[in-house]
Order: structure tokens, then C-alpha cells, then sequence
């Protein structure tokens, strides 16, 4: 176990020396790159709209199997690209993942709620507001803006919770939970390095049969994940909730919070494709490329999702390594994290009130 | 077996924790790249600009001819699409026209325009034509300059682009851009290409406002044109 520990550290030291290096790199040779690097983004972000707009029109002036197939591929390659630029909800989840420890299947999932909700959430606005109640897309406008505003309600909801979270771990209220919840943390993060290695044999052996003392080594990683509950009352003593045992609690809520925060602000490009769409007379053309759009920013915002999840353990490990204290940087990261979103939280917030001129102020 | 298995692989799985650990480095990184790297316009305008001279061989306006994308046509004209009827009508796409010059001239129609000494004063544009053809809006109108302008010593360089970036802008291309109308000979006009580099420093700073657009994220993807006359 402490091997393993070690080696896994200096690995991902030699991961952070290969970037950090990449980086120097970059810098030296500096702007030209950076600046080509905006340019490749942007002239991708074009040829992928254009090919949207191609897509659809076609399918509008003869729809055909092919031509539906075309909008369909554009489409989820549009949302595979277009997620890979900006968004807020791509801020919120990397945030929020690397602030708490997560299972990378769980942030998946996350990813792919909040770009389906985000999906829905277009259609609702352009579609269900126009079908419904006969509003064209400039009167939806109001909607779309109070949409919006709860959803960066939720951002800052989230930050609060998180630096909440990370306040009670340091024992910054109830001094008695301090010294048991330290230890406890510790040997947490000490299991969790254990199981990495030991996961990769484990993988390894599936394939040809399952060797005993692995599967052992699995459970017995998994059964110290969930069971919190019961090492702490074989420890006899765990009165005040440790942070994780806090963020599991109310993870639940979180998590429908994050999903909703990010969904519930329609991507701008997807309202576009619906008005186009039902402008054209294909409104079901439309809601068809959107969730291909949807489906391609899940995947991207999921791969950014379990990059996140690998990114916090590698600076818990870096640092546990370094200072020890697992325990103490995570509330640390927590503290951070919770900061950062009610930041970006009340800055989006602003932009709702004092929006510059979009779309030619119609 | 199975580590027995794992050791005849040292360097297979060596390989796979360095790449993992590698790329998770990366995220961290990525996520402190300024916003600049994700430049992100929703909305497309191609245009050709017409300078016109009068007879003294002064600029007195710039016409302005916009096509904008398919997507933004549609949005633009459904909401003056007054019948419903999913077409856009001569009508219907005058009222577009006239309502964003309303909405545009605080902004000077998107214009910034420079020269040695006092640059012209850009006053109300007038509406000259609009049309929907191929699902694109296509407006045209005349930008006058309050008083006639010398170019004769003294080149006058313009651009038009969105600060926000939220709408890219772009001349276009073989050398339609730009057309001097009425220009004295030994007139010429230049488009530079845009250098986003200069103003990538300022992006540094605005970390986390993807979303807000960086105020001057625009004016790196900005096209300049100089007009000269000799």
C-alpha cells in the first residue's frame, strides 16, 4: 500500500512535469501559437454553424432519409465541438467535481442530466411558449432571462453550500468532530489510493478469471466508500458529521441543483435551430438536432466531467503527499470551489440585468 | 496469476497511469485558460461596404450591405412575421430593417472609425432596402458622415465588429468587401487580417466570463480597413 502510494504519486508528478513543460513551452514560444490556437477555434465554430445551417436547409427544401441523417450527424458533431468553448455549466460541474470527491460514473451521469435537461429546456421555451400560448420567440425573451436568473441563483446556492461544507469540516463549528474527523479522512484517502492500483489488476484479471484476492481487495475498497456510517460507529464516537459524511448527506440535492443550474439556461445555438426550424416549417426537424446537440455536448462535458474527478485526486495526492492532511486540503479545495461559483454566479446574474446589445437588439 | 500478469506489463501499465495523469494535469490547466481561447459567436454577418465620394472626391457615407445567417434571418423575421404565414414579406423585412438601425445607432451601427486628427461623425443611417433570399436577410442602409471627409493626405481606416463577439462580422471575400464608389483615382483600399495576438494580454484577466463575453474579445477578430488616396 504505501508502494503503491508512492509510485502513484511520483506518476503523477511526472504528468504534471510533462504538461507544466508543454506549458513553458507554449509560453516561449508564445502568442503566435495562442493566437493561431483562437483562430482554429473560431474558424471550427464557423464550419460547424454554416454546416448547420446547410443541414437544415436542405432538409427543409426536400426531406429525405439522408438529408434528416445529415441534420442529425451536424448536429451532435456541432454539440460535440460547441461544448468543447465556453458555458457556464461547464464552470459549475468542473467546479463542483473537483471541490468534492465524486465517482467518476456519477459525474458522468451528471453530465449527460444536464445537457439532455438543457435540450428539454430549449424546446420548452421556443416551442412549448409558442404552441402553447402563441408566443413568438422575441416574447419568449422574458422566459428565457428568468430561466436564466434561477439558474445563476443556483450557481451562487451551490457555492454557499460548498464553502458551508468545507466550514463545518474544518471543524470551524464543532471543535469535538476536529481531531476524529482528521483521522478518519486520512485513512479514507489512504484506501482510495490502494484501490487505484489494486482496480487496475482487477481489470486486468476479469478478463481471464476472477483471482480471490482481488475481488476481495474491490469490495473491500467499495464497502469503505459507502459505509461510512458503519466505520464510524465502530469507532464509537462520530456525534458531528465529517464533511463528507455532511456531502453525502445532502448530496442528493446538489446534484439536482448542479443539474438544474446548468439546464435550465437553454444554449443560445439550440433556441437559434428551433426558431430556424419552425420558421422553415420543420419544427420537428428542429427538436430532433437539438437532442443530437444535447447527446454531443454530454459526451464532451462528460469527458471534461471525469477529467475533473481524476484532477482532484491527483492535487489531494500531490499535496497529501507533500504537507499530508487530505482531510484539510479537500475542505481547502471545497473552500475555493464554493468561492469561485457564487463569483461566477453573481457575475452571470449581472449580465441578465445589464445585457449589452445581442442579436441586432431585436 | 493475475500479478504475475501485471509485472510481465510494467510498462503497459506505466504507460496508461502516465497518459491518465498527464491528461489530468491538463484538466487543470485547461480549466485556467483565459476565455479568450473560446471565442464564440452565435451569430453571422457577412458585408460589403461601399464607400461613396462626392464629386470633391470626399467620403460622405459608408453603405452597408448585411447578410446575415440562416439561423438569425429566421429569428429575426418570425418576429415581425405579423400573419404568421412563415414568410417573410417586402413589409416584414422593412420592419426588421428599421427596427435594428433603432436599436443599433447608440452603437454607431458597430462602426469605429480612425485617422490622423478628428474622425468623422457618424449621424442617423437611412434605411435603403432589405430582402430574404435563401433563407438569409440581407439589409442595406447608408451611414452618412456629418460633414464630408478628406482622405487626400491622411488614410481613414474603419471597422465594424461586435465588442461582445456575440455577432461575427466579416467582409466578404475576394476582394467584394469593400467597393470605393466615385473614388478619385490613385484611391485604394486595404482589409487587414485580424491579429488577435495584440490584444490577448488583456484577456488574461477576465477569467470565468466565458459567458459575459470579454469586453473587447471582438476587437481581436476585428477586420480594419484602410482607405488611402493619393
Amino acid at each position: 500500500m504505501q508502494v503503491s502510494s508512492a509510485s502513484s504519486s511520483r506518476y503523477y508528478m511526472l504528468g504534471l512535469i510533462a504538461v507544466v513543460g508543454l506549458g513553458v513551452l507554449v509560453y516561449l514560444f508564445g502568442g503566435s501559437a495562442y493566437s493561431q490556437f483562437i483562430g482554429w477555434v473560431y474558424d471550427g465554430q464557423k464550419m460547424f454553424h454554416g454546416e448547420m445551417t446547410d443541414n437544415l436547409s436542405k432538409f427543409a427544401d426536400s426531406a429525405s432519409g439522408a438529408t434528416a441523417w445529415a441534420v442529425v450527424l451536424g448536429s451532435f458533431l456541432y454539440g460535440v465541438f460547441h461544448a468543447a468553448g465556453p458555458g457556464h455549466g461547464k464552470v459549475i460541474l468542473s467546479t463542483y467535481l473537483l471541490a468534492q470527491p465524486h465517482e467518476v460514473k456519477k459525474s458522468v451521469y451528471m453530465s449527460a442530466a444536464a445537457s439532455i435537461l438543457q435540450g428539454i429546456v430549449a424546446v420548452a421555451l421556443v416551442y412549448g411558449l409558442f404552441y402553447v400560448f402563441g408566443l413568438v420567440t422575441k416574447e419568449t425573451k422574458a422566459a428565457v432571462t428568468w430561466s436564466e436568473r434561477l439558474a445563476f441563483a443556483m450557481v451562487m446556492g451551490i457555492g454557499v453550500i460548498l464553502i458551508w461544507r468545507a466550514i463545518k469540516g474544518f471543524g470551524w463549528v464543532g471543535k469535538k468532530a476536529h481531531a476524529h474527523h482528521d483521522a478518519h479522512a486520512h485513512s479514507h484517502d489512504h484506501g482510495h489510493t490502494h484501490s487505484h492500483s489494486h482496480n487496475h489488476n482487477h481489470d486486468h484479471g476479469h478478463k481471464h478469471e476472477h483471482a480471490h484476492s482481488h475481488s476481495h481487495a474491490h469490495a473491500h475498497d467499495h464497502g469503505h466508500h459507502h459505509d461510512e456510517n458503519g466505520v464510524c460507529s465502530t469507532c464509537g464516537h462520530a456525534h458531528v458529521p465529517s464533511a463528507e459524511q455532511v456531502g453525502q448527506a445532502t448530496d442528493w440535492r446538489t446534484i439536482v441543483g448542479i443539474i438544474f443550474s446548468i439546464g435550465l439556461r437553454p444554449c443560445s445555438g439550440a433556441v437559434l435551430v428551433l426558431v430556424f426550424a419552425k420558421f422553415a416549417g420543420i419544427p420537428f426537424a428542429g427538436v430532433m438536432s437539438v437532442f443530437a446537440i444535447s447527446i454531443g455536448t454530454a459526451i464532451t462535458v462528460s469527458t471534461l466531467a471525469i477529467l475533473s474527478v481524476q484532477a482532484r485526486k491527483l492535487a489531494v495526492s500531490l499535496l497529501d503527499g507533500a504537507v499530508g492532511k487530505a482531510d484539510a486540503i479537500g475542505n481547502g479545495i471545497a473552500l475555493v470551489g464554493g468561492a469561485v461559483l457564487i463569483l461566477l454566479g453573481y457575475g452571470l446574474m449581472q449580465t441578465t440585468f445589464d445585457a449589452p446589445i445581442r442579436s441586432m437588439g431585436l | 496469476m493475475q500479478d504475475g500478469l501485471t509485472r510481465s506489463l510494467p510498462i503497459a501499465s506505466d504507460m496508461k497511469r502516465l497518459i491518465r495523469n498527464t491528461l489530468c494535469s491538463a484538466t487543470v490547466l485547461f480549466a485556467l485558460l483565459p476565455s479568450s481561447a473560446w471565442a464564440h459567436p452565435h451569430e453571422f454577418v457577412t458585408m460589403q461596404v461601399r464607400v461613396v465620394f462626392n464629386d470633391e472626391g470626399q467620403i460622405t457615407k459608408f453603405r452597408y450591405n448585411w447578410v446575415f445567417d440562416e439561423f438569425f434571418s429566421a429569428y429575426a423575421v418570425e418576429g415581425q412575421d405579423k400573419n404568421a404565414n412563415g414568410k417573410a414579406e417586402q413589409e416584414e423585412t422593412d420592419a426588421v430593417l428599421a427596427e435594428i438601425l433603432g436599436n443599433i445607432q447608440k452603437i454607431q451601427y458597430f462602426t469605429k472609425l480612425e485617422t490622423e486628427g478628428l474622425a468623422p461623425v457618424i449621424v442617423k443611417a437611412k434605411a435603403v432596402g432589405s430582402t430574404m433570399l435563401d433563407r438569409k436577410l440581407s439589409i442595406t442602409y447608408d451611414v452618412p458622415f456629418k460633414s464630408a471627409f478628406d482622405v487626400k493626405g491622411r488614410a481613414l481606416k474603419y471597422a465594424v465588429y461586435d465588442p461582445e463577439f456575440y455577432i461575427a462580422m466579416e467582409h466578404k471575400d475576394a476582394g467584394q468587401g469593400v467597393i470605393l464608389e466615385n473614388a478619385p483615382k490613385n484611391c485604394s483600399w486595404e482589409l487587414g487580417e485580424p491579429t488577435p495576438s495584440e490584444e490577448i494580454e488583456e484577456f488574461a484577466s477576465s477569467l470565468g466570463r466565458e459567458d459575459t463575453g470579454t469586453p473587447d474579445l471582438g476587437a481581436s477578430f476585428a477586420e480594419w480597413v484602410s482607405i488611402t488616396c493619393k
